[in-house]
């Protein structure tokens, strides 16, 4: 599988995370932990993103 | 010194330093409407980078989203990272090809890409026409926030005045040179976005921890619904507000525009990695204050604000007169900023897709046009502005929920290359676009801005039930194509 198709794949699961998370777990969150997961869920994206966006020049040449 | 005159003190230093960086971007040469609107392709990474984020990130942020957090918990901070969740994915998965395309096929105007995309001369228009139904009730709101910021800085009835402040100064620092003057000016601005909120917060967080207020208050708050989902953020609500956000990277021409700009590879992925740090530390900061307010207020500290558009203006009557008007003066560049880069961009859509298209002046005439244009739509904001239709929530919102059809369209457009060209793909396209636009238009306009966006439309949410309208519509055509081709 090519590093942007499971780019794709792990892009569409972050946006599924960031949607079912906080509803189906943390909806009656008494600290902040719901907080602590979106930043963490948007860190770790990003550090994700970042090797991502490293690898360019592979698949768009 | 007292605090209109610190006030105005700031505000003329802030307006003297963003025009002499306008007139000294002048120095670059403008020769074509790609110098003028998408600054030749020339761009570097950091100033594309801090251009993107001060685009973006707009008057809502410290105004909007303080109160927004503050009124409905952590929901309002889930409802803004979505955004950058999104736009990170497909700024990292997109970019790349759309840069490179944009260069490929000369691109200036988001307008004419899609026109270009499925190869119909005079999509362009179509596509001009809805940005300028939606996007000028978003850059009013801008203004609207330039005049109530230095209203409420000041302390004194002066709101036209402001709305005048901000109409010459995005005269003198769109009209000059462009994208160049844009950039230039925007960078500028954006580092005291951010300097001011990191200012803001550890202010916030040193005055709310005198006497343990801070931490009793969020002990305070873990008895309400505020640290979870809370009432107001049902799951019909945040996909209503969050759709339409997520796709704003590939909806807003005034974005969109940006990304051709990096001149090359190694700015575009700077563009990236500055924006996403940008953004994060931006969203953090501004949904954390709304959480101290509030947890202030829980404690004893601040009295309940009522008003989501009320809380920063609260608790900065509590800080150092400095920082205050250092903050406030933030806001009025983030509206600036946001509103310079929706007027250039819309100028584009005026002088190149409509002007150009039509009568097929030299890009000498063209880039005369666009400032004439620039001028003209200034006018009509400050009209609306003076108006003083709805809030910013609303406004902003509803803008990025009427481009909403243009997702599909565009991330189609994108991907099938060559293919999208075909018969039913291209009708496919002006027809996913039209009836998108005009559903979301006519249930704005029989339910309110505001009530449109939360009123679901068969039962779905309705800014997912125009989006999958749009998309659904392309599908089918897709799949007709597939049909007839085997």
């Amino acid at each position: 599988m090519r590093a942007d198709r499971l780019y794709l794949l792990w892009g569409l699961i972050v946006l599924a995370l960031s949607y079912t998370i906080p509803y189906l777990v943390l909806r009656d969150c008494k600290s902040l932990l719901l907080y602590l997961f979106w930043l963490i869920l948007t860190v770790a994206h990003l550090i994700v993103s970042l090797t991502y966006i490293g690898r360019w020049r592979e698949w768009t040449d | 010194m007292d605090r209109l005159t610190a006030s105005l003190l700031t505000l003329a230093l802030y307006l003297i330093i963003g025009t002499v960086i306008a007139f000294i971007s002048r120095k670059i040469g403008i020769k074509t409407t790609a110098d003028y609107y998408v600054a030749g392709y020339k761009l570097s990474g950091i100033l594309a980078a801090i251009s993107y984020a001060a685009t973006t990130y707009s008057a809502f942020m410290m105004v909007g989203l303080v109160g927004l957090t503050y009124k409905s918990g952590v929901g309002a901070f889930g409802f803004e990272i979505t955004y950058l969740l999104s736009t990170i994915f497909l700024l990292s998965y997109v970019a790349p090809k759309v840069w490179r395309l944009a260069r490929e096929r000369k691109w200036v105007s988001p307008a004419e890409m899609v026109a270009d995309l499925y190869g119909i001369k005079h999509l362009a228009i179509l596509v001009a026409v809805i940005y300028l139904i939606a996007l000028i009730p978003y850059a009013s709101a801008q203004l609207i926030a330039i005049g109530r910021t230095v209203k409420g800085m000041t302390g004194s009835d002066i709101y036209l005045i402001g709305i005048l402040i901000g109409v010459i100064a995005a005269l003198i620092w769109t009209a000059l040179s462009g994208m160049w003057s844009l950039a230039s000016t925007d960078f500028y601005q954006g580092l005291w976005m951010i300097l001011a909120a990191l200012g803001f917060i550890i202010w916030l967080f040193s005055w709310g921890s005198e006497g343990g207020a801070l931490w009793d208050g969020f002990e305070r708050l873990s008895a309400s619904d505020l640290l979870g989902m809370s009432s107001i953020w049902s799951i019909g609500t945040f996909i209503a507000y969050t759709i339409p956000w997520m796709f704003f990277a590939v909806t807003n021409p005034q974005v969109v525009q940006k990304i051709y700009t990096p001149r090359d590879e190694k700015a575009l992925r700077r563009l990236v990695t500055l924006f996403t740090l940008f953004g994060l530390t931006y969203t953090v900061i501004v949904t954390m204050a709304g959480l101290m307010g509030r947890a202030l207020s829980e404690a004893g500290k601040l009295p309940i604000i009522e008003i989501g558009d009320e809380v920063t203006p609260t608790l900065l009557a509590h800080a150092p007169l400095p920082l205050t008007v250092f903050v406030f003066t933030s806001i009025v560049a983030a509206a600036m900023t946001t509103m310079d880069a929706i007027v250039l961009t819309l100028s584009s859509a005026i002088s190149r897709d409509v002007y150009q298209r039509t009568l097929g002046g030299t890009d000498r005439k063209a880039i005369l046009i666009g400032r004439i244009s620039i001028l003209a739509l200034l006018i009509v904001l400050s009209l609306v502005a003076y108006l003083r239709i709805g809030f910013i929530v609303d406004l902003s919102v509803l803008a990025s929920a009427l481009l909403l059809p243009l997702a599909p369209v565009t991330l189609i457009g994108w991907f099938l290359g060559e293919r999208a060209k075909t018969k039913p793909i291209r009708y496919a396209a002006v027809l996913s676009l039209v009836v998108g636009f005009l559903t979301g238009l006519a249930w704005a306009l029989t339910h309110g801005a505001r009530k449109s966006l939360v009123t679901p439309i068969a039962g779905l949410p309705s800014t997912l039930f125009i989006l999958l309208v749009s998309t659904l519509i392309m599908l089918l055509a897709i799949l007709l194509s597939e049909v007839r081709k085997s």
